[in-house]
């Protein structure tokens, strides 16, 4: 079963003048352990599409599953459940909360799921050395750079260990070392733990480390050549 | 909990300066209550402490009909004695000169000391040396002298008084040299009253006090205390007319009725506070949320439910409650300390004269700033918190239908204030319940968030119109383009400063009119030339008189053309036994020379003229509405000799008590209850002579053993707007409280609005925009923000005030009230506000200057 198998998918925003078609008729699938890349110009509907497929907005046709589940039978607390339990997110711009130190921010995750605060901590210590971060856990955000804070947010999308992990445009807000080294992280974590990643960047060497790459254009998937 | 503690108390502690303004003013709200709620208990309790203390080990009383028991029924009561010890009692006020000059009035007990010993502990200093309780003998032999009196060991010592050395006692315009032969030791009931308790012999208080004949009342001291249902009953039946027997808790409870309108509307008043409270809370949560949006959206990307996210804001609205009830309490406390020395001047003035204490807080008080905080604070944030929840997990990467959302608002927002302005309307037509106008306050409230609900539109109205806002320049433009984007944050706190502006601009339009009618009545009604009265005015309780050798004196001055002599005392009135005022006046005086402003009929004066020596009596206004009485109507008084027939043939306007008065003339009221001495004179003076002057010569010729007030007209004219203005000085203190609170909610909005258009700012100093420029900008939308408030604060609290003046008042009070509005006061608190808010922009104006100097316009 793939981890993650989406259908014909459209997502339409507005209505009359103003009605936008983001997506239309995208379908893809994503198998445990692989790393797919979704790579497109700015507007052509990446962004939207890894929301739907993480299951942070909801489609307008088309059919979605993770982990054999199917989101669009999910209600509001449900799909919340399995964003918490089966999604791991990696935003551009980073998204940790200011007012939690970034071990805090790492160990939100399973603070949500009821983990206890102690092993929560214990656990994300851990995280933290993985990507590097050990010496930075008592700091908040305002108080590190850029690429320590999407390594921290790296290493709070896989603490709870996902089934997938999204990340859309990990790398957009960095500056090419920073960019190259949250990269790897991400590569090294990925390899590790096995976790399906669907990623969208327009950066062909981002591009380039994944296995397998969907190209958009206008909503829809093209060709390689194109 | 964990989440708690870092998502939202972490950001409490961040933001620092909307955290403070919110727990400042919900502590400030809080502690009005607070406040108010001890005040009015310590001034009931500082009246029941006293009936305590008085009544002592009394089951029942026989009292009579306004005057006191005649003496001469004493004899026939002697059946009396097969339900227990009886004792009769003068209890009067009457003031003590210290040797130091100054005086200090004290509530006196004439007794006769062989029958109320069991009544009441006798523990006096001098035998308690011995380490004895005084023989009734003894204590006979130190009363029986009509020179003795016996004082409490605290208040002599307060105001340094020896045993056996001599003190003046002043009763009513005569002066009474005394021994004190006697102290009670700092316990029990002499303690209580703090101190200011007399104890003489029932024949020289008699004396004294020109009751002579009389008794102010006779208590029984059960044998078996378990039989006092079946004991009241038998005793009230076998009376004689004229005379009624109660419960002494009896007086308590009628006092607490009495002053239950006045209690209630203190308290009304002290919710504003927390009105404004509510706004805070909101405001301080919605501008959380707005402010947090993308926190909000990574959070329920992560997986937080909708109901973890309302939960996460409805507990900050409680932690903040919280915090503000654990300060609010004790300030509470620290304002019901001033509240008192205002109130009690008030109550006192109005209707006590008693010792007020503010009680100690209890478990109770906490109990009840929490449960008036934390239910508000939850109201305040439930609309914020479900918007908080609302909030998609898209949120955290876009700005998705932030403002789509806004555009309807203020249509709805207009709506809806027109919705609540009908319904106010509609109640403001209701009935009062139990002469408390609690649909007419309720009217108020809705009024009050009607003109909430319409901020969001009028805000809508400025960001569309084009205003001259070039007047003010640059920064003029820029400051209104400022404003117009934050249309929907701005509009709580903007509420919040109308419905404070709005309630001082209604309490200023009804304090004013107030003022002006009570001045028109003082000016109608107080026609003589001097008025002469003693020390002590309490108007609850047995007025103390003037003797008939100084009305005699006065009378003989040839300056002085008539006399008018007034006396009053309480009454019980109707099936619930109201304690009334009954007056009694020379009405022919009055026809002649004096004044009296009637509402109805039209020809009172001849109305008053049939009255003469008639069983006929004018009523007040207030006695009129409470009553429910009008002309030729026949009310029942009660008199010595039971209840009598009285043809009401006069209402007229009178605002020196809201308890109801009914006068009569001298000649029917001295058939009914017998001669009394006046408790007050009018004189009317020659056209020719000169009223300071005959009032210095009255008082010259007064002598040592006398002593009066003599007032002029313009003096009295004074005396009584000093006394109004008292009243009302507390209803300004709650006010600008209100006031202080909404405006640096004003300044915490801004300064959150400054901090988001941080990059704004710096982009406008690269473009060249100096410090200065900067500084005004930020000021000058303080100021519009203020003089926007004042705009619709003043229409709306003109209408306010008419709820006030002409629905609670007329149901609190029963008084007439004409509108007046108070423009130079009206303009002046305009422009205090426009300076005000201006300044309270300093704030966010300095932190605009200083984060423009270190901010870049990259992304952070």
């Amino acid at each position: 079963m793939p981890t993650l198998q989406a259908h014909d998918l459209h997502r339409v925003y507005g209505s009359g003048d103003s009605r936008v078609e983001a997506l239309r008729g995208v379908s893809l699938t994503v198998a445990g352990g692989e790393f797919l890349a979704v790579v497109g110009p700015s507007g052509c509907g990446k962004t939207t599409l890894l929301h739907l497929c993480g299951g942070m907005d909801r489609a307008t046709a088309g059919t979605i599953a993770v982990d054999g589940v199917a989101l669009g039978d999910l209600d509001d607390e449900a799909l919340t459940g399995l964003r918490r339990e089966r999604v791991g997110f990696v935003f551009q711009f980073f998204n940790l909360l200011p007012t939690l130190t970034l071990a805090e921010n790492i160990a939100l995750p399973l603070l949500l799921a009821g983990v206890s605060p102690a092993e929560g901590t214990a656990r994300a210590r851990e995280g933290a050395e993985r990507v590097g971060l050990g010496h930075r856990l008592a700091h908040f955000p305002a108080q590190v750079s850029g690429g320590e804070l999407q390594r921290a947010a790296v290493a709070r999308a896989l603490i709870h260990k996902p089934a997938l992990l999204i990340a859309d445009e990990p790398t957009g807000n960095l500056d090419t070392e920073s960019g190259q080294r949250v990269l790897e992280v991400l590569r090294t974590l990925h390899r590790e733990t096995g976790v399906a990643v669907l990623l969208a960047t327009h950066d062909a060497l981002i591009a380039g480390a994944a296995d397998r790459v969907l190209r958009m254009r206008d909503g829809v998937e093209v060709p390689a050549t194109l | 909990m964990t989440l708690f503690r870092q998502f939202i108390v972490r950001a409490l502690l961040r933001d620092r300066p909307r955290t403070v303004v919110t727990v400042v003013g919900l502590t400030l709200g809080v502690a009005v209550v607070v406040a108010i709620r001890l005040a009015n208990a310590s001034s009931i309790r500082g009246f029941e402490t006293a009936l305590d203390v008085v009544a002592g080990k009394t089951s029942l009383e026989i009292v009579g009909a306004g005057v006191g028991v005649p003496e001469t029924q004493l004899r026939d009561l002697g059946w009396l004695r097969d339900y227990g010890r009886v004792s009769p009692v003068i209890d009067r006020i009457a003031r003590v000169r210290a040797p130091d000059g100054t005086e200090h009035p004290v509530r006196v007990l004439g007794v006769d000391v062989l029958r109320d010993r069991p009544f009441r502990e006798y523990r006096l200093l001098r035998f308690a040396r011995d380490g004895r309780d005084p023989r009734p003998q003894e204590l006979l032999a130190l009363l029986l002298d009509p020179t003795s009196v016996v004082l409490t060991q605290r208040f002599a010592g307060r105001h340094a008084i020896e045993l056996d050395t001599p003190v003046q006692l002043i009763i009513g315009d005569r002066v009474h040299g005394a021994v004190v032969r006697g102290l009670l030791l700092d316990e029990g009931p002499a303690r209580v009253v703090d101190g200011q308790l007399a104890l003489m012999d029932i024949a020289t208080a008699q004396l004294l006090f020109d009751r002579l004949g009389w008794l102010d009342r006779v208590e029984i001291q059960l044998f078996d205390a378990e039989t006092i249902d079946d004991a009241e009953g038998a005793i009230a039946t076998r009376l004689p007319d004229g005379l009624r027997v109660q419960r002494p808790a009896q007086r308590g409870r009628q006092v607490e009725r009495m002053l239950a309108a006045f209690h209630f509307n203190l308290t009304a008043l002290s919710y504003i506070a927390l009105v404004v409270g509510l706004f805070l809370v909101y405001n301080t949560v919605a501008v959380s949320v707005i402010t947090r949006r993308r926190e909000i959206g990574t959070l329920r990307a992560l997986g937080a439910t909708r109901r973890l996210v309302r939960r996460l804001f409805l507990g900050e609205a409680a932690l903040l409650a919280m915090v503000g009830a654990g300060l609010g309490l004790p300030a509470g406390w620290l304002l019901a300390q001033a509240a008192v020395r205002l109130t009690s001047t008030t109550v006192n003035v109005l209707y006590i004269t008693s010792a007020a204490t503010v009680p100690a807080l209890g478990a109770g008080d906490l109990l009840l700033a929490c449960a008036v905080a934390i239910p508000l604070a939850l109201a305040g944030a439930a609309i914020p918190s479900a918007e908080a929840a609302g909030v998609t997990p898209i949120a955290a990467v876009r700005d998705v239908d932030r403002f789509v959302r806004d555009r309807g608002v203020p249509r709805r927002s207009a709506a809806l204030a027109m919705l609540l302005f009908g319904a106010g309307w509609w109640l403001s037509t209701r009935e009062a319940v139990g002469g408390l106008p609690v649909f007419g306050l309720g009217a108020a409230l809705l009024v009050v968030f009607g003109a909430a609900a319409l901020v969001p539109a009028l805000l809508d109205l400025l960001r569309r119109v084009r205003l001259p806002w070039r007047w003010f320049g640059l920064e003029g433009l820029l400051a209104h383009a400022n404003l117009s984007a934050s249309v929907s944050r701005l509009a709580v706190s903007v509420a919040a400063l109308v419905v404070s502006l709005a309630m001082l601009a209604a309490m200023a339009i009804m304090v004013g009119s107030f003022r002006d009618t009570v001045g028109y009545w003082v000016g109608q009604t107080l026609q003589g030339d001097l008025f002469v009265a003693t020390a002590d005015r309490a108007p609850l309780g047995p007025a103390v008189t003037i003797s008939a050798a100084t009305e005699r004196r006065l009378a003989a001055h040839p300056a002085v053309a008539a006399l008018d002599r007034f006396s009053h005392v309480d009454l019980s009135y109707g099936p619930d036994r109201d304690l009334i005022i009954l007056g009694a006046g020379d009405f022919e005086v009055r026809l002649e020379h004096g004044g009296l402003l009637l509402k109805t009929p039209t020809d009172g004066r001849a109305a008053m003229r049939r009255a003469v020596g008639a069983d006929a009596v004018v009523v007040s206004e207030s006695f009129a509405i409470k009553h429910d009485v009008a002309v030729a109507d026949r009310i029942e008084l009660d008199t010595p000799q039971g209840a009598r027939p009285f043809q009401v043939v006069a209402v007229y306007y009178d605002y020196s008590s809201d308890r109801g008065l009914v006068v009569m003339d001298r000649t029917t009221f001295a058939r009914h209850y017998g001669a009394q001495r006046p408790t007050g004179l009018t004189l009317y003076l020659a056209p020719d002579a000169d009223p300071e002057a005959v009032r210095e010569e009255l008082l010259a010729g007064a002598g040592p053993d006398h002593r009066l007030f003599i007032r002029t007209n313009a003096a009295l004219r004074a005396e009584v707007l000093r006394i109004f203005d008292a009243t009302f000085a507390i209803t300004y203190a709650l006010e600008a409280i209100a006031i202080f609170v909404a405006i640096i909610g004003v300044a915490a909005t801004l300064v959150t609005l400054t901090l988001e258009r941080r990059r704004e700012l710096a982009m406008l100093r690269q473009l060249g925009a100096g410090r200065g420029q900067i500084r005004r900008m930020v000021v000058i939308e303080a100021a519009m923000l203020g003089m926007l408030s004042q705009g619709v604060g003043l229409p709306v609290g003109v209408v306010l005030s008419l709820i006030l003046i002409y629905v609670v008042n007329v149901q609190s009070f029963g008084w007439t009230i004409q509108f007046h509005l108070p423009l130079g006061f009206l303009a002046q608190s305009t422009l205090l506000i426009a300076v005000t808010t201006a300044l309270a922009g300093l704030y966010p104006a300095r932190i605009a200057t200083r984060l423009t100097e270190t901010e870049g316009t990259s992304e952070g």
